[in-house]
């Protein structure tokens, strides 16, 4: 017999939860996960949660997917996280994480463990990588009904990430040599004894000076550095009236990316979703949770969400892009 | 195969159990302890009878996943060799239920007691050691002064928990000051936060007043006990200087009897920076050698002990 617990659900409220954990058929060996039962009545839909990948487990940072879990469950939902290959108590193993080299079969086995135990209908939530891997997983989940994608990386691998390019013009080698003139440091620069160290830092400035000219073209040029494994899945979810909640924070190096790609086909996308895809961008940094206020304004947002959709049927008719 | 709940089947017990043919092992995944608030744990076991057992204390906050797949690769380790090993998480941290804005350092203990009878319960074994790093390495030692004279294992331990404190908090304001530098807010003092709010937030961690009060009078030495046993110190690093504390430990330990092993294994771990993990723990050398190291030491003393 499995009895109900009183737990904490996040930000010191209590409410009773159940949980069980399971091991389930993976890629490559038993995978890990738990399962957090609706401590009401439930809504029969279950939150299939996908963590931020880089060898981090199913938890999160100071229990973020935990709360999250729990917190679904206290609205009604089912929800369900799960550790990665290679992570946490999985087996397996995984070599990297790369943004556009996701592994969806993980989100797949855990979807597929889901439906085998019973769930009808599901929300698929990922954070940053685990966004991705939602996204290309799409097709596993059992009747999806909504997705969380906070933080998505949406740039194709390869490319550089516009924040990655920003930060390089703030130390370009103008603005160096400029400094070094001003406060009489060039001459002493040029000295015999750091002239291979100044030396190596200029072709280094050069270096990237050539890669931010040629990211600047492929920006020009079209959207090629647009990842399609964003891009459709994105537009398939707007073809089927799916709700989809996109967060970003304005500090995120992915909302940068998600910036830039606004005026092209990713804003024509979430135009056509117009009241089924709401896009919220908080004050900070979201994709890492490096803050217990981020976490929390995250948290509640996905809460209010989850809350409207179980309401509606469909998530919160809002769109905020500044 | 379970009961039925909501529209999703339950395991009954609640229990999920994976078998490991090839490495024979056998691993149960559970919440165990007192109804309040249960305590999240895996017991990895040989598919045989086990030869002895050793409970695992994890580190805190950012160490305690640095150390994860550490701990269960360590415990797969062992539990291939003929030991069989709990894990858990305290209470209020990881998969575990419970507040942590409760949780004073007896608290910590208690969870790990309660891992012993745990273990001691499911894998029916008289002969418990007891493993901890970090601020684990603290609350083992005081589980086991309070249960039997079984060996410890420490990796990396706290030795002084005031000075690990003031090492946290720094890291706190390291972290401000880079934030400051790039345009962020300028953050208070962590400690006056603390004192002020009961909770500060140390890189996106929470961090009680209740542990911090608790944890003062607590210095690793005063946990020691009068019973004498073997003890494994690991630190990391190139070996240079023990340093007073880990010194002062080692002596006191010898001075009640205690045979204490002190070894060093080139490694070094960034347990609150450096980024993401970036590295699978797989790959790190030293990371495997302070398994092996451990787990040898371990089956020597039981050897010696029989």
């Amino acid at each position: 017999m499995v009895l109900e617990r009183m737990t904490r659900a996040g930000d010191g409220a209590v409410t009773s939860i159940l949980e069980t954990p399971r091991y389930f058929d993976g890629p490559e060996g038993a995978l890990f996960g738990i399962l957090t039962q609706p401590s009401g009545a439930a809504l029969g839909t279950t939150a299939i949660v996908a963590g931020g990948g880089w060898f981090g487990t199913s938890m999160g940072r100071n229990q973020l997917l935990v709360r999250l879990c729990r917190r679904a469950a206290s609205q009604g939902y089912h929800a369900f996280r799960f550790d990665y290959r290679g992570v946490g108590e999985s087996e397996g193993s995984i070599t990297r994480f790369e943004v556009d080299r996701w592994f969806p079969d993980d989100l797949e086995a855990a979807c597929r463990e889901m439906a085998r135990a019973g769930c009808a209908r599901s929300v698929l939530i990922g954070w940053c990588f685990g966004a991705r891997s939602a996204l290309a997983a799409l097709d596993a989940a059992p009747q999806l009904r909504g997705a969380i994608l906070v933080s998505p990386p949406i740039r194709r691998a390869g490319t550089v990430r516009w924040g990655a390019i920003e930060e390089t013009i703030d130390l370009s080698l103008w603005r160096l040599a400029r400094n070094g003139l001003r406060n009489g440091l060039l001459a002493e620069l040029l000295r015999r004894d750091y002239r291979r160290s100044v030396s190596k830092a200029i072709r280094k400035r050069l270096r990237a000076a050539s890669m931010r000219r040629r990211a600047r073209g492929r920006q020009r040029v079209g959207e090629g550095w647009v990842s399609p494994g964003f891009l459709g899945p994105l537009e398939r979810l707007v073809e089927r009236r799916v709700p989809v909640l996109l967060i970003y924070g304005t500090a995120d190096g992915e909302y940068r990316d998600f910036r830039r790609a606004l005026p092209g086909r990713v804003g024509r996308v979430l135009e056509r979703g117009k009241g089924t895809v709401s896009v919220v961008v908080l004050e900070g940094e979201v994709s890492a949770a490096g803050s217990l206020a981020m976490q929390s304004a995250t948290l509640d947002l996905i809460d209010a969400w989850l809350r409207d959709l179980a309401a509606s049927g469909t998530g919160p008719n809002e769109k905020r892009v500044p | 195969m379970g009961s039925v709940t909501g529209d999703i089947e339950a395991i009954d017990g609640g229990r999920a159990t994976r078998l490991d043919q090839r490495a024979g092992i056998r691993e149960e995944a559970s919440f165990f302890g007192a109804d309040e608030a249960r305590i999240f744990g895996v017991l990895h076991a040989p598919v045989g009878a086990a030869v002895g057992g050793v409970v695992i204390c994890p580190p805190l906050y950012a160490e305690f996943v640095r150390n994860y797949r550490r701990e269960v690769l360590l415990a797969r380790a062992f539990a291939s060799c003929g030991v069989a090993v709990q894990r858990f998480h305290h209470r209020g941290t990881g998969n575990s239920e419970g507040d942590p804005a409760d949780h004073t350092f007896e608290a910590y203990v208690d969870d790990a007691m309660t891992a012993v009878a745990e273990l001691r319960a499911r894998a029916d074994v008289d002969r418990i050691g007891i493993l901890g790093t970090r601020w684990g390495g603290v609350v083992a030692m005081a589980a086991a002064a309070r249960s039997g004279d079984g060996p410890v294992v420490l990796w990396e331990p706290v030795i002084d928990p005031s000075r690990y404190l003031r090492e946290v908090f720094r890291g706190r304001s390291i972290s401000d000051l880079k934030s400051a530098a790039r345009g962020g807010a300028v953050a208070g003092d962590p400690l006056e936060e603390l004192r002020a709010n009961g909770v500060v937030d140390i890189l996106g961690y929470e961090f009680h007043r209740a542990l911090y009060e608790s944890a003062q009078g607590h210095p690793l030495e005063g946990e020691l006990g009068s019973r004498q046993r073997p003890v494994l110190i690991v630190q990391l690093g190139d070996g240079r200087g023990t340093g007073r504390d880990a010194s002062a430990l080692i002596g006191r330990l010898r001075s009640i009897g205690c045979a204490v092993e002190h070894r060093w294994v080139p490694g070094r771990e960034a347990w609150w920076f450096g980024g993401e993990l970036a590295q699978r723990e797989e790959e790190r050398v030293w990371a495997a050698s302070l398994v092996s190291l451990t787990t040898a030491w371990f089956a020597r003393t039981l050897e010696e002990e029989r």
